[in-house]
């Protein structure tokens, strides 16, 4: 028998009256110099392992380093002191520190060089995105210290990528399974400022300082990486004091409206990097009607980026005319600006057979309305607000966009089968812009490879960005990127939206923060409590 | 039949409840009229209106009428709700009523629907909705799907009370259609029972839709509904609260109303015969 009305009320305010009770609140700990970080992040560290791509950049970053590092004044030395290049740039030769050991006690030297890049190597088709990969020809042991890397072609970007996040970072030789790395490794032992000590999967990860670290050494003791699966949470959390950070480049870590509100408020320091990435909209040149040049031209006019930039993005980021900001390295190209402008816009769609059909609101042709697809990560709700202004945007110039939010995997999997007309293009930023990312749109995997197909000329431009990456001169380097991107741009593959920032919130007790040229790094190392 | 809708009249609760949902419903059916603004027009220079002023209960992140948008919702989740209902009641009468009636359909329906409820039913919705891809037609669908074997079986327990009445038996034994047996004679003796189910479940319905489009899985933008402005809400929570509560209060309002008027419902019906739930 159920319930009856009375004793329903009287169970309800029961629990009511419990709930409140429950917000009472704790008696504060006593409080001590802080030696301890909590940064909040909406995912788990997952796996570290620094050969393969399955965990959280920011950790694997703060575990295992590089021969060389990434800085905004070019590649400076790290774990090899210094290098050679041949003359006919074709052969690295690395003079690696003496002083250097894992958190195990093993040394690092040359022999873990090779072991690491050949269980690397040993791999190569899960790192095609990486050309470096594909152009190592052989990897040596000179003598100790000394380790030789020779290429097939005299590949440019070499020492960026030697030094980014991943692949291309040490691991203790012991934990290695079975000589390789490539189906999984049996610890996580680096040379880095910090050590993983504790992990609980999707709840909280421990880093200790390293004591033995060859550098500077980090000023905190341990931070303490906890899990908080929804940006709301994490907000709360820094109100509580429960946390000391917010760290996040791509809107998943923190709203931007929530951003503005705090850096308004000045309860909070907040921060914001130099541009890194770039946010753009791709157009599907394989699609019927966006394969169109047209209707891409027309969409360009037609998106009002400086209203998303001011009344979306709150004016943290800057508009974009061109894929790469001019700041990119062989970026500095000049470009037509296209500007929002609906007449222009409307004026190209009736220019291309596009006539309003007024009982209908959009336009059509021979029978078709002009209806695109746009899909976007239903988890990320700043791309869903872009979406839908886009989508009032290109109503008023009588094109349809139906915007479907969808599950991470599923979106994933669609920017491989190309299914799509309109798709988010988010660059990956220095140092990965622009060589690793036009790179990217030879592999069939990626959404800027679907969508290109389409083109005219994607031989040539596939062929193009091959030679480029292995040209030797700088001159022609810079003749060749500018002949791709005037391409790409004239095409309007992309319609550029805005150069992307990472933003920082935290106490104002955390001093030291600041941001690495890659948006994925945490500098963890240069904090510490006043 | 006249002592239970007299029972229900009297009772307070019932017809508050009552006169909310027509409420609703009414200004769902008028909303172009009522609306101050167009809820799709988005105006990013207005964004996060406060209260009162042009905007009587705000505007959302992109500038958008939060009333207007409640009120175009009531479109969208109440009649979204009141059609996957429709078509599931529909459904589960004709399959309860059969498995109820005719003892060769009774197994083969029955353990139809025990595979069917062996999964629950959030899971299953979740999981047709993942395959078929978001959108208001596959969300219907899951609805649909996950909850008609719930009303097969209960329609058919109430088919049983009178399946082995006398007037059936004789209706049976004088050779009358068993179609005409249904019509005439079963289906209003279990009509107010099929009511109440239907309030009763009306607000889960509500929940189901408005949740997963606060998962962003179910209506699709720019189209307003409750689950989904809730869920914009969501993202800005800590910084401008009251975002939140006009679409909340929307969706308690309307999903306690059905509830409370499913709850009178079979307090009157309890009155008459209590031997039956």
């Amino acid at each position: 028998m159920l319930l009856g009305k009375k004793e329903c009320l009287l169970v309800c305010s029961a629990l009511i009256l419990a709930l409140f009770t429950g917000c009472e609140s704790k008696p504060k700990e006593v409080k001590v110099a802080k030696t301890e970080l909590v940064y909040a992040s909406t995912k788990d560290i997952r796996n570290i392992n620094p050969h393969l791509y399955g965990g959280e950049m920011s950790a694997q970053n703060m575990v295992f380093e590089s021969l060389v590092i990434n800085t905004p004044e070019g590649v400076k030395p790290w774990l090899a002191e210094r290098w050679d290049i041949s003359s006919d740039g074709k052969s690295y030769t690395f003079y690696l520190r003496k002083d250097v050991k894992f958190n195990d006690g093993t040394s690092f030297d040359a022999t873990v060089v090779k072991k690491n890049i050949d269980a690397v190597i040993d791999n190569r088709p899960r790192h095609a995105w990486l050309e470096l990969v594909n152009q190592i020809e052989s990897s040596e042991l000179v003598d100790t210290f000394t380790y030789k890397l020779t290429l097939k072609n005299p590949y440019y970007p070499t020492l960026t990528e030697l030094a980014m996040t991943r692949p291309f970072r040490f691991i203790s030789p012991a934990c290695f399974v079975e000589g390789s790395t490539k189906n999984g490794v049996s610890c996580y032992v680096g040379t880095g400022v910090w050590r993983l000590s504790e992990h609980e999967k999707n709840a909280f990860a421990l880093f200790k300082k390293n004591p033995n670290y060859w550098g500077e050494k980090a000023k905190l003791e341990q931070i303490k990486w906890r899990v908080m699966p929804d940006h709301q949470s994490v907000l709360l959390a820094l109100q509580k004091g429960e946390i000391d950070l917010i760290f996040g480049a791509d809107g998943d870590m923190i709203d931007l409206n929530a951003f503005s509100v705090l850096q308004k408020e000045g309860k909070y320091t907040t921060l914001l990097s130099q541009p890194t990435a770039s946010r753009a909209i791709l157009l599907n040149t394989k699609q019927p009607i966006t394969g169109e040049a047209k209707v891409r031209e027309a969409l360009q006019y037609a998106i009002n980026k400086e209203m998303i930039v001011s009344g979306i993005l709150n004016h943290s980021e800057n508009s974009a005319n061109t894929l790469f900001a001019p700041t990119t390295p062989y970026c500095d190209v000049p470009l037509s600006r296209k500007l929002y402008d609906i007449t222009q816009a409307k004026a190209v769609l009736e220019e291309a057979g596009w006539k309003m059909d007024e009982k209908l609101g959009y336009r059509t042709k021979e029978g078709k309305t002009l209806a695109l697809r746009l899909y976007f990560n239903a988890n990320n709700a700043q791309e869903k607000a872009i979406s839908e202004y886009i989508q009032s945007n290109l109503k008023e110039v009588g094109v349809e966009l139906k915007i479907i939010g969808e599950e991470k995997q599923t979106f994933l999997d669609r920017q491989k089968s190309g299914d799509f007309d309109l798709q988010y293009a988010l660059s990956w930023g220095t140092p990965y812009d622009p060589q690793s990312f036009v790179s990217s749109w030879r592999m069939a995997a990626h959404g800027d490879y679907q969508a290109q197909l389409g083109l005219e000329k994607k031989a040539w431009l596939d062929a193009k960005i091959q030679a480029i990456l292995i040209e030797p001169s700088h001159e022609k380097r810079g003749k060749m990127y500018a002949e791709i991107l005037s391409y790409i741009h004239d095409e309007n593959v992309y319609i550029p939206l805005s150069y992307a920032r990472t933003k920082a919130v935290f106490t104002p007790h955390l001093k030291g923060v600041s941001f690495n040229p890659s948006q994925y790094e945490i500098p963890f190392e240069k904090m510490f409590f006043e | 039949m006249s002592g239970f809708y007299a029972k229900l009249l009297r009772d307070p609760l019932a017809i508050a409840s009552l006169s909310v949902i027509v409420g609703m419903i009414f200004l769902g059916i008028f909303a172009p009229w009522i609306a101050p603004h167009d809820p799709i027009a988005t105006n990013l220079a207005h964004k996060f209106a406060p209260w009162g002023g042009q905007f009587p209960l705000g505007s959302d992140h992109l500038g958008r009428c939060i009333l207007s948008r409640v009120l175009f919702g009531i479109r969208t989740t109440l009649f979204l709700a009141l059609m996957a209902m429709g078509i599931t009641l529909s459904l589960g009468l004709i399959l309860g009523l059969m498995a109820g009636f005719f003892r060769k359909a009774e197994e083969v329906i029955l353990r139809g629907c025990d595979v069917m409820l062996s999964f629950p039913s959030e899971l299953m919705i979740l999981a047709i909705v993942g395959m078929l891809g978001a959108g208001i037609g596959n969300l219907i669908l899951a609805n649909v799907i996950a909850k008609v074997a719930w009303y097969t079986r209960m329609i058919y327990s109430f088919v049983l009370v009178y399946r082995e009445q006398n007037y059936i038996a004789f209706a049976k034994a004088t050779g009358v259609p068993p179609l005409r047996i249904l019509k005439t004679h079963i289906l209003p003796s279990i009509f107010d029972d099929i009511v109440m189910l239907a309030t009763l479940d009306a607000g889960w319905v509500i929940m189901s839709i408005s949740a997963l489009s606060f998962l962003g899985l179910g209506v699709q933008a720019p189209t307003p509904e409750w689950g989904m402005m809730l869920s914009e809400a969501k993202n800005v929570m800590s910084v401008y609260p009251l975002q939140m509560l006009p679409s909340g209060f929307a969706i308690l309002m309307v999903v306690l109303a059905f509830n409370f008027l499913g709850d009178s419902i079979r307090d009157a019906r309890d009155a008459r015969e209590i031997s039956i739930l």
